[in-house]
């Protein structure tokens, strides 16, 4: 049976929450909504807006980037990774296209949720700042390495 | 219209009024014998006067014509012999001849009452419809100054008073002042002197009163108008809800209207104090009088110049003087008031140039054919600028034209000049052979269909905002009853019970074959499938027999459904409602109640506390399992939201319960702490029970809802069901094999619960419902149930974009032959704008199921000039190209100019 317990167990294996306060993860579980993908059901298209991310409760997606007309598959993702975090966080259009390649069970995270976490966690913005970077700094060296 | 009221009363009902002077005057003689009777029976039968004999008669109800006694007093002729009577019979006769008498007096007044009341009705409602039928023929400039709220009230409120006053307007002053003259000649007769003190006692009252009273004219005056613009305000407050939201203004708006209504006190208070500062001058008057008879005809009397006998008599009579002149003075007081208001009233409805009187029209329209011809039109607006400045060009009627330029060019102007909004401009303007002007009232306009950007509509449903363009009248199909004729229409058929609607106008025969004709407009201008989703969230209004083949086709419909989700593997999308299964997608009180309340609107607050399903209950033992449960949820959501701020956005994803309430669950825990069920109060019980019932586990994933309590929960539904029985009147259970008319039909057909946390369910299960509404034909039963959908006060239940897709569609339902449409889909969006304005035109061409028709349109955009056959082009009021829109492209730069 779902329900919360299962849901803040996935919630503390994200790294962004590593550091959030049990109480806190709770809320944070119990006002998001759980959403079921079915194997080949998009979770979000690339270039569209949207105001929410998910996070991976079972199940597996593929990242495809759009290269040349055609899409081209970056990256896989699994239980306890949060997708569209980014685009959510920012007010960004989506970055990728992610598609469940099985039965996908996700924990809806909307902006006004992480918001009202972010502000009483500092310990979790500065847990996005590392993230964000981390990513920025991969992205460069593999455009380097595109480049040479 | 009169410009007084007693002009307008005496002009209206003279014959009326005649007449009931002549009843008035016919019933005195009743009155003078009910008066002089009772003398008769105690002087004669009573105190036995004639009767001193024992044998001797009376000979009663002698009627004769005689000689006055100066003549002689001969008899002239004898009517009547009478009858012979003794002193008994003397006595029954005369006193049942009184009863007689009392009787014939009372239903004579009655029938005055009722005579005077109806006249005074009627001729209010006349009053009304009249002012009414002016307002219609305003010219529409005038609709610039007034305010609706204004001329409401003044049809309204201000007349009113108009309808108590016309019966007595002429009846009152002759009857009072008869009776005033007859006893001032009385007095006059009995002593001359006393007379003439009594005479001008009356004539000061009669000069000081009316001089007084004209400041009370004025406050009158005052107070009216007042009254009359708190009305417009208010309804101006309400037109600007919006605004005044937005914008924050509503203390403003409160001191203002605090303002006005101190204003109307003060003035009020003025008029009180007036009115009745001139009623103790009044009494003081007419008590002055007796006080110099008892002084002079005292004094008089005592000097021996005057009769004692006389003066008592002079002081009887004038006792029948002051309550004539106190009524007299009631009714000019009643008169003032009637009469300022009625002028104030005409004051505003006097206006020039009003549209002439509305005659009955040929239920006939022309055929229009031929071509526009618009030469050297110029209009000017108030200022005095140039709105169009010597417009010229010509089309055929069939021609689709597109009128473009900057938002100042001109092409509202063109438009509403065309569509006679507008009547003051210079210039020559023929339209099917024949000037513009010369068209008689109501012929072009069935013709011609206008549709511009700013949407109204009355509260109805949308199939009668439909067919409010084709109302023109006279009635085609007479109702079967005619209501008395009340109001003298001057000719016009007012039968409003009867179906105004000119079904040949828009090609059809009937209420009927109509439906197909919404259908063609409604899905011209993408409306169609907005009412086929308003007809799936509405319900059947049956007509009771014969609708049950129908409701078997939407349980058909609803297994259809099911069967094709089954075999697409979608089944989990719907969780549906199986008598024998709990629901989990619904909550604990719709499992228990597992059926739908009739009256739509109801919700299943307060259900915890039905005495009948508590008693099932805790005859399951169900009631205290429920109530834990409902002490768990309380616990954890309180935990969960300790501690956050009250404004934080997160308590707005709180389903179970709303924010407010979370205190007195707090309070509420703190206090029963571990109480037993059994021996909490009822108030305690009901809330815990109340927030399980809320209860929805995929939702609200608490995991405090096992299988287990789901089949015992399905067992009190059952127990639920036999103690309530199959036919309640509040509640239709579901029933897999029936209708159940108080649901939706979307609701009928789903017959279950969309899983919403499966990603986009409801797009997947909307695809398959249309198509099982298609599988069994039902579409247009849906969207005809959409056509009922009541549209709101101003059609504010429908979306602005929803509204002008609505405007064009009813313009094209009366199947002009030219339209003319001004900025018609401003609030719609490109890509919507360009389909509705492609599908438009094919009906224009003559592609559609409906005959070819011109259009006139002026467009925001010059992006799609394209599909138009012909542009005008208008800059500051000027035509500044004409022609193929492939032509105007390659003219040096001027539609990049406008564009």
């Amino acid at each position: 049976m779902n329900n919360l317990k299962e849901d803040l167990e996935v919630l503390r294996r994200v790294p962004i929450f590593d550091s959030v306060d049990p109480a806190s993860l709770r809320l944070l579980a119990f006002t998001s909504q759980r959403m079921m993908f079915e194997p080949g059901q998009v979770l979000m298209h690339q270039g569209a807006e949207s105001d929410e991310g998910y996070v991976i409760i079972s199940g597996s997606a593929d990242v495809l980037v759009e290269a040349g007309g055609l899409p081209v598959k970056i990256a896989e993702v699994g239980r306890h990774d949060f997708v569209g975090d980014i685009a959510m966080l920012c007010n960004r259009p989506r970055a990728a296209t992610v598609v469940a390649t099985s039965p996908l069970d996700a924990l809806v995270i909307a902006r006004d949720q992480f918001m009202e976490l972010a502000e009483h966690t500092p310990h979790m913005a500065i847990e996005i700042m590392r993230v964000l970077a981390d990513r920025l700094s991969r992205a460069i060296q593999e455009l380097a390495r595109a480049r040479s | 219209m009169h410009s007084t009221l007693f002009s307008y009363i005496w002009r209206s009902t003279k014959r009326q009024q005649l007449w009931i002077l002549t009843v008035i005057l016919a019933s005195m003689p009743i009155t003078f014998l009910l008066l002089d009777l009772p003398k008769h029976i105690v002087n004669g039968p009573i105190q036995g006067g004639g009767f001193q004999d024992p044998r001797a008669t009376e000979r009663l109800f002698h009627l004769s014509v005689k000689l006055p006694d100066y003549f002689g007093g001969h008899q002239l002729f004898t009517i009547f012999e009478g009858y012979d009577f003794h002193r008994l019979g003397s006595l029954i006769a005369l006193s049942s001849a009184f009863l007689l008498l009392v009787m014939l007096n009372g239903l004579l007044k009655l029938y005055i009452n009722i005579y005077k009341g109806r006249l005074g009705e009627k001729s209010l409602q006349q009053l009304r419809y009249e002012l009414f039928d002016r307002v219609l023929r305003f010219p529409l400039g005038e609709f610039r100054r007034v305010k609706s709220g204004e001329i409401a009230t003044m049809i309204k409120d201000e007349v009113e008073p108009l309808g108590g006053f016309i019966g007595d307007a002429f009846v009152q002053p002759v009857f009072l002042g008869g009776q005033i003259v007859t006893a001032l000649a009385f007095i006059l007769l009995q002593n001359a002197a006393l007379g003439l003190i009594a005479l001008g006692m009356l004539a000061v009252q009669a000069v000081v009163i009316p001089r007084l009273r004209r400041k009370q004219i004025e406050y009158s005056r005052q107070r009216q108008i007042t009254a009359r613009q708190l009305a417009g305000r208010i309804s101006e407050v309400m037109d600007d809800i919006p605004n005044i939201r937005t914008n924050d203004t509503a203390n403003y708006q409160r001191a203002d209207i605090a303002a006005r209504l101190t204003q109307i006190f003060l003035i009020r208070f003025a008029l009180y104090r007036w009115k009745f500062s001139i009623k103790f001058l009044n009494n003081l008057l007419a008590q002055i009088t007796p006080f110099m008879f008892y002084l002079l005809g005292g004094y008089f009397a005592i000097r021996g110049q005057l009769d004692i006998g006389q003066l008592v008599a002079v002081i009887a009579a004038y006792k029948d003087l002051p309550s004539p002149v106190k009524e007299l003075i009631d009714w000019d007081q009643q008169r003032l008031d009637v009469e300022v208001k009625y002028r104030q009233v005409m004051e505003q409805f006097t206006i020039d140039g009003l549209e002439p009187a509305a005659v009955p029209v040929p239920g006939t329209r022309p055929v229009l054919s031929g071509d526009l011809v618009v030469s050297n039109l110029t209009v000017s607006d108030f200022s005095g600028s140039r709105l169009l400045d010597d417009v010229s060009f010509r089309m055929e009627l069939g021609e689709r034209v597109a009128v473009v330029g900057p938002a100042k060019g001109g092409a509202e102007t063109l438009l509403n000049v065309l569509a006679r909004l507008n009547l003051s401009y210079g210039g020559h303007i023929r339209l099917a052979g024949c000037a513009l002007r010369d068209w008689g009232p109501s012929t072009l306009e069935r013709c011609i269909s206008f549709a511009g950007p700013d949407t109204y509509f009355p509260q109805s449903s949308i199939a009668d905002a439909l067919l409010s363009g084709l109302r023109h009248g006279p009635p085609a199909l007479p109702a079967g009853e005619k209501q008395a004729g009340i109001i003298d229409s001057g000719g016009l058929d007012l039968d409003f019970e009867a179906d105004w609607v000119d079904y040949a106008q828009a090609g059809a025969t009937g209420p009927q074959d109509i439906v197909a004709r919404y259908g063609t407009v409604l899905r011209a201008v993408e409306l169609y499938g907005d009412i086929v989703r308003l007809g799936l969230n509405g319900r059947i209004t049956g007509d009771g027999e014969g609708d049950a083949d129908l409701e078997q086709r939407f349980v058909q419909a609803r297994q259809q459904l099911h069967r094709n989700l089954a075999e697409a593997g979608m089944a989990d999308l719907v969780e549906s409602f199986d008598p024998a299964r709990y629901n989990r997608r619904s909550s604990v009180a719709e499992n228990l109640l597992f059926g739908t309340l009739r009256k739509p609107g109801l919700s299943l607050d307060g259900f915890a506390s039905n005495p009948r399903l508590r008693e099932v209950l805790s005859r399951l033992d169900l009631a205290e399992d429920l109530f834990e449960m409902g002490r768990t949820i309380a616990r954890t959501i309180l935990e969960v939201f300790e501690g956050l701020a009250p404004d934080s956005p997160l308590f707005a994803r709180l389903a179970l319960v709303s924010p407010e309430r979370l205190p007195i669950y707090s309070t509420t825990l703190h206090r029963i702490g571990k109480g037993r069920y059994r021996y909490l109060d009822e108030a305690d019980r009901a809330l815990f029970l109340e927030l399980a019932f809320a209860y929805v586990e995929p939702r609200d994933r608490l995991g405090v809802l096992d299988a287990a309590l789901g089949e015992r929960i399905v067992a009190a539904r059952h127990a639920i069901q036999a103690v309530v029985g199959p036919n309640d009147e509040r509640v239709i259970f579901h029933d897999p094999a029936a209708y159940n008319p108080a649901a939706t039909i979307q609701d009928n057909i789903l017959f279950g619960r969309i899983a919403l946390d499966v990603a986009q369910a409801e797009t997947r299960v909307r695809e398959r419902l249309d198509q099982a509404i298609d599988a069994l034909d039902l579409r247009d039963t849906v969207f005809r149930t959409g056509l009922a959908f009541d549209i709101g006060n101003g059609g504010r239940r429908l979306t602005a974009v929803q509204r002008q897709k609505l405007t064009l569609a009813r313009a094209l339902l009366r199947r002009p032959a030219l339209l003319l449409a001004h900025r018609t889909l401003s609030a719609l969006d490109q890509t919507s704008q360009a389909t509705i304005i492609e599908r438009v035109l094919a009906l224009a061409r003559g592609e559609g199921d409906m005959p070819p028709f011109g259009v006139l349109a002026a467009l925001g955009d010059t992006r799609f000039t394209d599909r138009f056959e012909r542009i005008l082009m208008l800059d500051d009021g000027r035509l500044v190209a004409d022609g193929p829109p492939e032509g105007l492209r390659d003219k040096s730069g001027s539609l990049m100019k406008v564009a």
